[in-house]
């Protein structure tokens, strides 16, 4: 198993190292740079540009940049934001617990909703309601996040006030609440954003989980399950389920960096501020160090998803284990 | 039913342990209340010099006091209407090159120390330092050659050479520093310091804390000598997307959007808990020619033409595109300055929309229509390519608006949408036939000097079309060096009316800003250029009183 880690671990670090590469250079290659934020600013002179870029050593060749950025990056210094005016670090410790809890969040309210519904639509296989309920979840798929998230904002936030527009907590109440309150507080501005995410991440769950619920319904432990008198939810949760939930490893594994190109349109569009809002300013005001920074964050967050998935893939399954 | 029961549980799981505090809140005094306001970004920087951005001078501004402020006439010649701040009087020498700024004794830092003279000096050298990199610092430098020190309370301003606008330029561009808390620190570091990012100030707010893009609080500052703020505290909230803004406004969770789209502004006004406020607009939008073959300095092949320019302009209801955009909110431009401006003349000799005219001109030019209308000379169809930036939703509008108006009159218009920067460098390439560009500007009309004269034509300058025309230049010139307004205002007039006249750009529209306000706010009077001079005398009308207006209470 170390030695199964060691090499995935190493695979994560090369897949790290060539994306950040390529975004250095589609950052740097782009239009604009981090001291051009207006058009109509006469007071931003080519004189004032130029120093800035000077200063910040962005007048360099491409490849000496790189080489520097690199050596900082090794020594644990993704940059300066321009756009934050903090040093990156400090940013992503504000941004990546709270996209964390977005993620996770919306992971498993996604995994349990998405495994419950696959799990009755493959028990009820054939009916109106399950034939609804495919079609339903596939218009679901079909659908980008954002438009999803607008709705959300729209129609439960907006019209009928069940839930805050946008943000992470109460600006005004919360330095006043009790631990208590907060965490109240903080589920409530949690419910839209993460909802948005897990309805995505159900509805693709679902479609997957109920072909493999499907593949383990035939088998002949179920039937001998029925035959010795099992009730039919025994059936289902306890023999069929728990055989079928192998590939649900694999698809949460994939469904990670799903989650956090969605939490990009999502952080942005409820304003929460975590790592997929920061990218948006970063991008927007051409940040490249905050920029850079996020690209490396998104790619360590797929391949943790991606190797953590495996891990509990030969976890659950042995066979896996062997062959790795 | 099931809604009602649906709404009840999720309003009474989610929100009743939020309450609990919020219920412990709104048993404390009755304070001034709270105002949430939306913001679409932070302020990068807090830090006066460098402050640049439209939300990073708001804030500092609450923060920090200039000597003096522009007054409600928002004139920018000489002293007049100018409000004492930090400086509670001045003398001017005789020969205008010396100003003697008297402090006022009570004027405090937020740590308690009295504002010095020192401070001021110590303000003036680091901004106008290079390594600062502050925008203002370069017209600073150029138009003062030093601050002195005659007491611990009186600074004086030295001149390079006197100009109508130069106490203007001194008090906007100069805010007096700590220099207790930052003359030891490095220059080039001041600007990314701990203090860029929790300052200490003198205004009559001082920070309570920032979360970067999560929220901004401020309260009344104890140690400013006026009179103290009404309320307790502003909350900046920031959201990037423009609708959240609105509908965080409309869902009652802010009370005050500093910018608001159109449609959303529309929107607003039909609500009765909530109000529109018109800000002054100090943008300008024009469709730009290109004067030249690219970046050459050959004539453009069109535009390089004064009577098409012309014709074109001619050929566009501008009328009818700024109501088509803005309905009946925005205005039609009138030149290179804003209505806003004292300098503004609504009464210029404009291109009237003439589209038999225009077809006339073009006719003449050579510009021949064929069988399917459109005009071609020597082979040459009559087209050009329009780029426009698609961070403007107006902008595109307009483009397209106006593609199809020159199709009627047999122009051809390719309109390119862009990427933001990548408009940005076509035109400072100056690789572009046409663009939907715009301007901002200030409440004074000299700005116009750099981007419309033959000088900002130059590398680096704004001129992206390089229009150049020595009676306009001349005429600028003049207007920013004469010293009696009504003699100024009518060079400002010539120039507008030569350039106008020119037609180096057809001026499409001035934006329509509008902030949106719940209408439990009291907000009196708001300057055009700055609405957040007047918050200290906000307040809550009594019977829009909130949970979070009682004052904030520590966390049990």
């Amino acid at each position: 198993m170390r030695r199964f880690l060691l090499a995935r671990a190493a695979q994560a670090l090369g897949v790290i190292a060539l994306v950040a590469t390529f975004a250095f250079v589609l950052v740097h290659v782009a239009p604009g740079d981090p001291f051009v934020d207006s058009l109509d600013d006469p007071t931003n002179t080519g004189a004032l540009h130029a120093d800035q870029m000077h200063r910040w050593g962005y007048d360099q060749p491409l490849p000496v940049q790189y080489v520097k950025w690199i050596g900082n990056l090794a020594r644990g210094n993704f940059g300066w934001s321009h756009s934050r005016n903090r040093p990156v670090a400090e940013v992503l410790r504000a941004t990546i617990p709270r996209t964390l809890l977005l993620m996770g969040s919306a992971l498993l309210l996604g995994v349990c909703a998405g495994v419950a519904l696959g799990t009755w639509q493959a028990a009820r296989r054939g009916t109106v309601a399950e034939r609804i309920s495919g079609a339903l979840t596939m218009a679901l798929l079909a659908v980008p996040e954002f438009l999803v998230a607008l709705a959300a904002l729209a129609i439960p936030a907006a019209t009928w006030h069940w839930f805050p527009v946008s943000g992470i907590a109460d600006p005004a109440g919360w330095d006043s609440m009790s631990m208590i309150a907060r965490a109240g507080d903080l589920l409530w501005h949690l419910t839209l954003p993460a909802g948005t995410l897990a309805l995505l991440a159900a509805a693709a769950i679902s479609r997957y989980h109920r072909t493999a619920m499907l593949a383990v319904l035939p088998e002949d432990f179920v039937r001998t399950a029925r035959a010795k008198g099992a009730g039919e939810l025994t059936v289902v949760v306890r023999h069929a389920l728990r055989n079928s939930l192998g590939p649900l490893i694999t698809i949460i594994g994939v469904l990670v960096p799903a989650l956090f190109g969605g939490a990009v349109f999502v952080e942005t569009i409820f304003s929460w501020p975590g790592v997929g809002r920061m990218m948006f300013d970063a991008v927007h005001g051409n940040d490249y160090p905050l920029v850079l920074a996020g690209v490396i964050v998104g790619t360590v967050f797929v391949a943790v998803g991606s190797t953590l998935a495996d891990v509990l893939l030969a976890l659950a399954d042995p066979r896996v284990r062997m062959r790795a | 039913m099931r809604f009602y029961s649906v709404r009840r549980c999720a309003v009474s799981i989610f929100s009743s342990l939020a309450l609990v505090a919020a219920c412990k809140g709104a048993e404390g005094t009755a304070g001034g209340g709270t105002v949430i306001v939306g913001s679409a970004q932070d302020p990068k920087t807090l830090y006066p010099p460098t402050a640049d951005s439209y939300q990073a001078r708001e804030i500092t501004e609450l923060l920090f006091q200039k000597l003096a402020d522009r007054g409600p006439s928002l004139n920018t010649v000489g002293d007049s209407g100018y409000i004492p701040r930090l400086a509670q009087r001045w003398d001017w020498s005789p020969d205008s090159l010396r100003i003697t700024f008297h402090l006022d004794p009570q004027a405090r830092w937020q740590d308690g120390r009295a504002v010095s003279a020192e401070d001021v000096r110590f303000a003036f050298d680091v901004t106008t330092d290079k390594r600062t990199g502050s925008r203002i610092g370069a017209e600073l430098r150029a138009a003062l050659d030093s601050i002195s020190i005659a007491d611990s309370s009186t600074a004086i301003a030295w001149f390079h050479q006197r100009s109508p606008e130069q106490f203007d330029e001194l008090t906007m561009s100069l805010t007096p520093l700590p220099a207790h808390l930052l003359r030891d620190k490095w220059t080039d570091s001041l600007a990314v310091s701990a203090f860029s990012r929790a300052p200490v100030g003198n205004g009559a707010f001082k920070l309570v804390k920032w979360e970067p893009g999560v929220s901004l609080e401020i309260a009344p500052s104890a140690s400013y000598p006026g009179t103290r703020a009404v309320l307790d505290r502003v909350i900046w909230t920031f959201a990037p997307d423009a609708q959240t803004l609105s509908k965080q406004l409309m869902a009652g969770e802010s009370d005050f959007v500093e910018s608001l789209p159109p449609d959303d502004a529309n929107a607003v006004a039909k609500q009765p808990k909530l109000r529109l406020v018109r800000l002054g607009s100090y943008a300008y939008n024009y469709l730009q020619f290109n004067l030249h073959d690219g970046a050459t300095d050959a004539p453009h092949p069109l535009f390089g033409n004064r009577e098409l320019r012309r014709a074109l302009t001619m050929a566009l209801d501008r009328q009818l595109l700024v109501r088509s955009v803005f309905d009946t909110l925005g205005r039609v431009g009138l030149g290179p300055f804003v209505r806003a401006q004292w300098a503004a003349d609504t009464n210029l000799r404009q291109i009237a929309f003439d589209r038999a005219g225009a077809a006339r001109v073009l006719d003449s030019l050579g510009w021949r229509a064929g069988a399917d209308g459109m005009r071609a000379r020597n082979g040459r169809p009559l087209a050009f390519a329009l780029i426009v930036p698609t961070s403007s939703t107006p902008r595109v509008n307009y483009a397209v608006l106006i593609q199809e108006q020159l199709r009627l009159v047999g122009v051809k218009v390719d309109v390119q949408k862009l990427d933001f920067m990548a408009m940005q460098d076509r035109l400072k390439k100056h690789a572009f036939d046409a663009a939907m560009s715009g301007v901002g500007a200030t409440p004074s009309p000299s700005g116009v000097n750099q981007t419309w004269t033959s000088t900002a034509a130059a590398e680096g300058g704004f001129n992206y079309g390089r229009y150049a025309s020595r009676t306009f230049d001349a005429d600028i010139d003049s207007a920013m060096t004469a010293r009696v307004r009504g003699r100024a205002m009518a060079l400002y007039k010539a120039a507008y009316q030569t350039i106008v006249d020119d037609a180096p750009a057809i001026w499409l529209y001035e934006p329509p800003i509008f902030a949106g306000a719940s209408a439990r706010l009291q907000i009196g009077p708001v300057r055009p250029d700055a609405w957040w001079t007047s918050l200290a005398a906000w307040s809550i009308a009594p019977g829009g009183r909130l949970p979070r207006d009682a004052a904030p209470t520590k966390a049990p």
